[in-house]
């Protein structure tokens, strides 16, 4: 088990060094920051300052390893919109989205796991369908469709036709009402609706073909068999051995939340990493760019990671090294 | 005389629905007393298995039991609720399945496994831990106490058999159903399980239902016979007079198939065709297409099962002759 | 790259967990005439799927065919105001009287090339990608397999946004290629959907090569570039065609979600995407500039998913899993 972690993480240490490289090149070959994108002129000591500290000077190979070498160290720049260290930036944006997107995270699953559940246990019933219906929904509606749908809602039938004054549609805090947790919460139903409603749609499916899988497994069988009442035998057999490929589709698709961050944070104004990186790129804020980037990788690779981790935690075929097969589903 | 631990009284089971419902086991009846072994053989679509799963009363949708009883012990279990039958699988009437590597659950330990179907019959979880130890002991998997820890997939398959073994004995069931539970091993562990069987079954006086394509291991262990065909019984009686004078065709065709060490002939007899489509039965009797000696009124009617000797009877027109030829070979 | 984790993306996931788990079965793939026959006709029985179908007919009717019928997209009139849907544009005008329903169909015609261009060149990659691993085995599919997982791992949007944001790209003798044009967009995003359709064809091949017409061409003599294109990829037709159908709906997404950014297709060109971002200002006062142009990608993403499940069904009714 231990050289299993080992193995897997040089692998994933590997991995995160190819895709940084791939990273550096892709932003770079955006052109010279200094020369292509700059929003203001600079004069030539400030020209020639950022030069030096990005070693924009030198060949492309030196580039990526110094600057490699100064992310390790801690510096990851200053941007060049707002002058700030680009470390501090990403720090307090990171704490916000983590905000949203753990609340979703949490409460995706808890209802991808329910709706799929009861979807697979009365199957071809009206929740079944209803379910399936929803699904198709949330597969579908692009989530700044239904973003804008959603404040539209707020503010025209909510606001104006009947007068409720709840939720807001922008920003984090209301004016003057930092750290009033229900303003916070009121802030947050709605970006944390939209980053639910794909997660959702998706994984409540999956864990619905999951578990009929499961169902009809011959070791069910046997738990019948034995006397286990039905309850037991879904939740101990089916639903236990059902969890194992839900887990690591989650961890996966964490890289997919990531992408959604940026759209409904931009669309709800909420000051997290995917408004960060929305203005960094229409300003070319390029060490924002590049630290953006870095760190999305990084996390995406390491949520893989984790995946495969957590798939030999909960599968013992894979720990006490029966044939090794890569994540394979608990089936007959 | 006593009760039989399990009456099978002309069991029907279909499956899908009208018009292409399937008859997959049609008018089935027979019983078996505490201590006696009942094979059940046919090929697969002969419906043995589903008559297996239907006294547990596992058959699902879209199969159901349309006509028939099973009783345990006289008391009637069909038409029982999924909570009624819930509490008697596993304590009163237990099962096990041919494949031991699916049919455990590959993420719990089997020590584990067993215990539970200890305790959802009401042990405590101390009494199930050390009932299922004693029964991995008994079961001849040993160190006990070291592979009650192991999952399914570190044990080998012959380990995981009498896991299965121990699993469904544990509460000291009246009768055990076991749907093929040699065809996933080798030879070897083969007999040692259908040994392992017999024992466990003197111990405990158990009424054995064993049901198998494979009349090698029914010959050494069973005390009748019941031979299965398009999901009906198409003779029936003592073992040693089903295999010393088969009175059916088909079985003698299945018996002249099985490879014998001291037989001579270099080719492999086997009977030809094969098994018949459920949904398109022949007419009248349902091997007549297959069997030499058919004639026209094998088409028009159903043999009726035809008395032989005390116990044994066949569904055959010539069943007498068939006989009588099987006995002086 | 997946953006979206659409129901076949999953799949795809889980066929990553085991290729035989949740997937038609390459096997009971059409190899003549009379299987396609039966496949239609499971299909033309799915309703969905035909409504669907329908939908899709109609909307690449009415954006290519219909929008010559409907008033210049691009005229403008500053002096009126904006107003609703009526009798004169069914869809309304925006804030510079420019007539809605032509800029929606108009938006149509580039978002429904985009992603059919999508779908066939990530289908090539994904293709050639899949079979090599799944025929050669080995280090070489380890290596392409857990590329692919990361590859599809990664969220499409941000990647493709720097992408764009590179500008124009000078291709030598072949001219220059406008990265954020429609062109553009085409190919990068082909580069980040393919990894569903090369994880399902890995699989197919996978089981495909043990079969015993691959040791028949073999045995004739074909080398191995042939049997994979002429044998194993053929009968990988239906899992493929899924999805393939499955790109379609990420690729109309991801673009149009690209131009609503911003990073996309560029005003005055009107897509989806960026009907939309113009309507955030006057978002309670116009309500039809953000309805209409989102239903339409809304109402297009679900009738391709409808299509695909049907095709699914066609392609292999046994998946569906009965009690």
């Amino acid at each position: 088990m231990f050289g299993f972690v080992v193995r897997r993480l040089l692998t994933a240490i590997v991995v995160v060094l190819v895709a940084t490289f791939v990273v550096f090149a892709l932003v770079s070959a955006r052109g010279s920051p200094v020369d292509r994108f700059s929003l203001r002129r600079i004069d030539p000591t400030t020209r020639q300052n950022l030069i030096e500290q990005y070693h924009l000077d030198k060949p492309f190979l030196e580039q990526y390893g110094l600057w490699l070498g100064d992310v390790v160290q801690g510096d990851w720049g200053e941007s060049f919109r707002t002058q700030q260290p680009v470390g501090d930036m990403v720090r307090k944006a990171t704490w916000n989205t983590l905000l949203l997107v753990g609340t979703a995270l949490i409460l995706s699953v808890v209802l991808a796991l329910f709706i799929g559940v009861v979807s697979a246990v009365r199957q071809y019933s009206v929740f079944d369908h209803a379910a399936t219906s929803f699904s198709y929904f949330g597969f579908s509606m692009p989530d700044f469709f239904f973003a804008l749908l959603l404040q539209l809602f707020v503010i025209v039938v909510l606001h104006e036709q009947l007068g409720i004054d709840v939720l807001y549609v922008q920003g984090k805090y209301s004016v003057g009402q930092q750290g009033d947790v229900v303003n916070l919460i009121e802030h947050m139903v709605l970006p944390v609706a939209v980053l639910m409603l794909t997660s959702v749609a998706a994984w409540s499916r999956y864990q619905r073909d999951s578990m009929l899988e499961a169902l009809h497994t011959d070791y069910v069988r046997t738990a019948r068999a034995k006397g286990v009442p039905r309850r037991q035998v879904i939740r101990r057999h089916a639903l236990r051995n059902s969890l194992i490929p839900f887990v690591t589709v989650v961890a996966i698709d964490a890289g997919i939340l990531l992408g959604g961050v940026v759209v409904v944070e931009s669309v709800f104004s909420w000051p997290g990493l995917g408004l960060l990186f929305y203005d960094a790129l229409k300003a070319s804020d390029y060490p924002v760019i590049l630290a953006w980037m870095a760190v999305t990788t990084v996390f995406v690779v390491l949520f893989n990671l984790l995946a495969d981790v957590l798939y030999a935690v909960l599968d013992p075929r894979i720990r006490t090294g029966g044939p090794y097969r890569r994540r394979k589903v608990p089936v007959s | 005389m006593s009760v039989p631990a399990l009456e099978v009284d002309g069991l029907r089971v279909e499956f899908g629905r009208l018009p292409t419902a399937v008859q997959a086991v049609q008018r089935v009846t027979f019983s078996v007393a505490t201590g006696e072994t009942v094979a059940i053989v046919g090929e697969s679509g002969s419906g043995k298995s589903v008559t297996g799963l239907a006294v547990m009363g596992l058959v699902d949708p879209p199969g159901r039991i349309t006509e028939g009883d099973v009783r345990l012990a006289g008391k009637v279990l069909t038409g029982s609720t999924e909570s009624e039958y819930r509490r008697v699988r596993g304590k009163d009437l237990a099962m096990v399945f041919q494949d031991p590597l699916s049919s455990l659950n590959p993420v719990r330990r089997v020590g584990d496994q067993i215990a539970e179907a200890a305790r959802v019959h009401g042990a405590s979880r101390a009494s199930a831990r050390a009932r299922a130890i004693e029964m991995l002991e008994r079961v001849g998997v040993v160190p006990a106490a070291r592979r009650a820890r192991a999952y399914p997939h570190e044990l080998s398959g012959g380990m995981r058999q009498r896991v299965m073994l121990a699993m469904a004995l544990v509460n000291r069931p009246q009768v055990l159903i076991a749907d093929e539970p040699t065809t996933a091993l080798d030879v070897t562990t083969q007999s040692q399980i259908l040994e392992l069987l017999g024992e466990l079954q003197r111990e405990m006086g158990l009424a054995l239902v064993l049901v198998s394509h494979d009349l090698g291991v029914v010959a050494g262990i069973a005390d009748r016979v019941l031979v299965m065909y398009a999901g009906r019984i198409v003779e029936e009686g003592p073992a040693a007079e089903v295999f010393a004078a088969a009175g059916h065709p088909y079985t003698r065709g299945l018996l002249a198939s099985v490879p014998r060490v001291d037989d001579a002939r270099p080719v492999l007899a086997a009977i030809p065709g094969s098994p018949p489509d459920p949904t398109a039965l022949p007419s009248g009797c349902p091997f007549h297409t297959r069997c030499v000696l058919a004639e026209e009124q094998c088409g028009e009617r159903r043999p009726p099962l035809h008395l032989l000797t005390g116990g044994h009877r066949a569904a055959c027109l010539f069943a007498d002759e068939v006989s009588i030829g099987a006995r002086s070979l | 790259m997946s953006m979206r984790i659409g129901d076949e993306a999953g799949r795809a996931r889980a066929e990553a967990i085991d290729p035989t788990l949740l997937v038609a079965d390459p096997l009971r793939t059409p190899q003549d005439g009379s299987e396609w026959r039966a496949s239609w006709h499971r299909f033309r029985h799915h309703l969905l799927a035909m409504v669907g179908l329908g939908f899709l007919v109609f909307m690449f009717l009415a954006c290519f065919v219909g929008v010559h019928f409907a008033p210049d997209p691009f005229e403008l009139n500053l002096l009126e105001p904006p107003s609703g849907p009526s009798g004169a544009h069914w869809f309304g005008t925006d804030v510079l009287s420019r007539d809605s329903l032509s800029r929606v169909l108009h938006g149509g015609q580039i978002s429904l090339k985009v992603a059919l261009g999508v779908a066939i060149l990530s289908t090539v990659i994904g293709v050639v990608i899949g079979a090599f691993a799944g025929f050669y085995r080995g280090w070489l599919d380890a290596l392409l397999m857990r590329f692919t997982d990361l590859w599809i791992a990664l969220p499409a949007l941000p990647f493709l946004a720097v992408a764009v944001s590179i500008g124009t790209v000078d291709l030598g003798p072949l001219g220059s290629l406008d990265l954020g044009g429609p062109l553009g967009i085409t190919l990068l995003l082909s580069c980040l959907l393919w990894g569903s359709i090369a994880r399902v064809v890995r699989g197919s091949t996978l089981a495909l090569r043990e079969r015993e017409f691959v040791d028949a061409a073999r045995a004739i003599g074909a080398s191995n570039t042939r049997i994979i294109t002429r044998h194993v990829i053929p009968n990988c037709m239906g899992p493929i065609i899924v999805n393939a159908t499955l790109v379609v709906a990420e690729a109309i997404l991801v673009e149009s979600t690209l131009s609503f950014l911003g990073f996309g297709i560029q005003p005055p060109t009107p897509s989806w995407g960026n009907l939309l971002s113009d309507s955030i200002g006057n978002l309670e006062d116009q309500w039809w500039l953000t309805v209409f142009p989102g239903l339409a990608i809304f109402l297009t993403v679900l009738a391709v998913n409808f299509v695909g499940d049907g095709l699914r069904d066609a392609y292999d009714p046994r998946r569906r899993i009965r009690a």
